[in-house]
């Protein structure tokens, strides 16, 4: 089909788990696998932890700095820019008409704008009614 | 008149309205703009019909035609049986051809066997696509009680104002929509998304969807989809402007709509739209008159005769399948 765009399914997508390690690393700034754990209710294995980091460098979310011998892990996207990328996509996504979005306004040529401000300009302004 | 003519009018009448409808659904536009939720369900409509009809054309023949035998005696006879108990037109001679009888109900049955799980198969798929992407537009949004609206709201600064399906989420509007639109404009904003709420705008849409997926190459049903959502938009502008009115709904379709990026003309799929009304000229440019009501005309008889003739075919086959041949 033509009009394919990303789907949905195309983003990365975040465990449980995952999820809480970026908030850590959102809300804390880089951090070692141990920083992480301390940050983290309940105390998980450190196995599963660097798993999981491993897993989020995979999916393109951190990047990894290694100094002296410690390994540090730090969000490769603010918390913002994150959200701003992930709706992209999911907007992009919707369009295809796959996933059932209905939006107020999308696309708007400049001839349909400029007929909404010709309307308003010959209301005048401050009339609601 | 005997079931061969019929049934060689009836594939004429399906071409015609395969083939020429989308251009009679853009005649009957200026009509149709007045009454969109009329509109959505003769578009609806006329898919349904087209494909139950499409669907008649072969066992109508297999009341008039003759053909070799392919099935054991027993089965033949059986089916010959409940056929005969069918037939309108058993007085009529038959014509004798090299198409054997049972296919033509065997392909017309294993088409609506195929595609009826095709499209349910279609509707679950989206369905799963749509809880997705909720899950992942709205996994940090916070509710709010806005103007009497449950509304999930979105940290993001472009101006955002979008539904899913009330399971999924419902209506989301952006932190940066909040902020450009007054109160009025919101009322309209929030009052545009209850009404694709509340007329089930998403199940439409899936349902149309789902069935154009299968069925695109027929230019009647990529018109109907390419039309539905702009009926689907005036339907709910109608409800916005009903209950904050035109100017409020205007104002608030410039704040977001110049803010969504403004694509130069011709940049949108134009073609697709072909068939559908203009959602920003109605708003502002209503039109008045008669324009469009022949072609409503002509498009409401030329389906109501499908209808008929399509029910005239598969009801007697219903009742002698009820009544054991």
């Amino acid at each position: 089909m033509s009009r394919r765009t990303p789907h949905a399914s195309d983003l990365p997508r975040l465990g449980t788990l995952e999820a809480q390690v970026m908030d850590v690393l959102w809300d804390h700034g880089p951090a070692t696998v141990r920083e992480v754990i301390d940050q983290l209710a309940g105390s998980p294995a450190y196995t599963t932890i660097a798993t999981v980091l491993t897993n989020l460098d995979r999916k393109d979310l951190v990047t990894i700095t290694r100094q002296a011998r410690s390994t540090r892990y730090a969000a490769r996207l603010s918390r913002q820019e994150h959200a701003v990328s992930l709706m992209d996509q999911v907007l992009e996504a919707s369009r295809d008409r796959t996933a059932s979005i209905l939006h107020f306004v999308d696309t708007m040529p400049e001839s349909d704008l400029a007929l909404l401000r010709d309307y308003l300009s010959a209301r005048g302004p401050g009339e609601r009614s | 008149m005997t079931p061969g003519l019929l049934a060689g009018l009836l594939a004429v009448a399906l071409l015609a309205a395969a083939v020429l409808g989308p251009w009679m659904l853009r005649g009957a536009a200026p009509a149709l703009v007045h009454a969109p939720r009329l509109a959505v369900g003769l578009l609806f409509g006329s898919v349904l019909i087209w494909l139950g009809t499409a669907l008649a054309l072969g066992p109508l023949l297999a009341w008039v035609v003759t053909g070799p035998d392919v099935l054991p005696a027993p089965a033949a006879q059986a089916c010959q049986q409940c056929l005969n108990a069918a037939n309108p037109f058993l007085s009529g001679g038959t014509v004798d051809t090299a198409v054997p009888v049972v296919l033509l109900l065997a392909l017309p049955a294993l088409v609506t066997a195929a595609l009826g799980t095709a499209v349910t198969r279609e509707c679950w798929r989206r369905q799963r696509e749509s809880r997705r992407t909720a899950d992942r537009v709205l996994a940090g949004a916070t509710h709010r009680r806005l103007l009497g609206h449950d509304v999930l709201v979105l940290d993001d600064e472009r101006p955002l104002a979008l539904t899913f399906p009330v399971r999924h989420g419902g209506i989301a509007l952006s932190t940066g929509a909040l902020r450009s639109l007054d109160r009025a404009e919101l009322a309209a904003v929030l009052a545009h998304e209850e009404a694709h709420l509340r007329q089930h705008h998403h199940l439409v849409t899936g349902l149309v969807s789902s069935l154009a997926r299968h069925l695109r190459w027929v230019p009647l049903v990529a018109a109907v989809e390419a039309a539905l959502p702009d009926y689907l938009e005036i339907a709910a502008d109608n409800h916005a402007r009903q209950r904050a009115g035109t100017p409020a709904l205007v104002s608030a379709l410039v704040r977001l709509g110049e803010r969504a990026s403004p694509v130069p003309e011709g940049q949108l799929a134009g073609a697709l739209h072909a068939a559908g009304p203009e959602r920003i000229r109605h708003l502002v440019l209503p039109g008045s008159g008669a324009a469009g009501a022949l072609p409503v005309l002509a498009v409401t008889t030329h389906l109501l005769v499908l209808a008929v003739v399509g029910a005239a075919v598969h009801l007697p086959y219903l009742l002698a399948a009820l009544n054991g041949c």
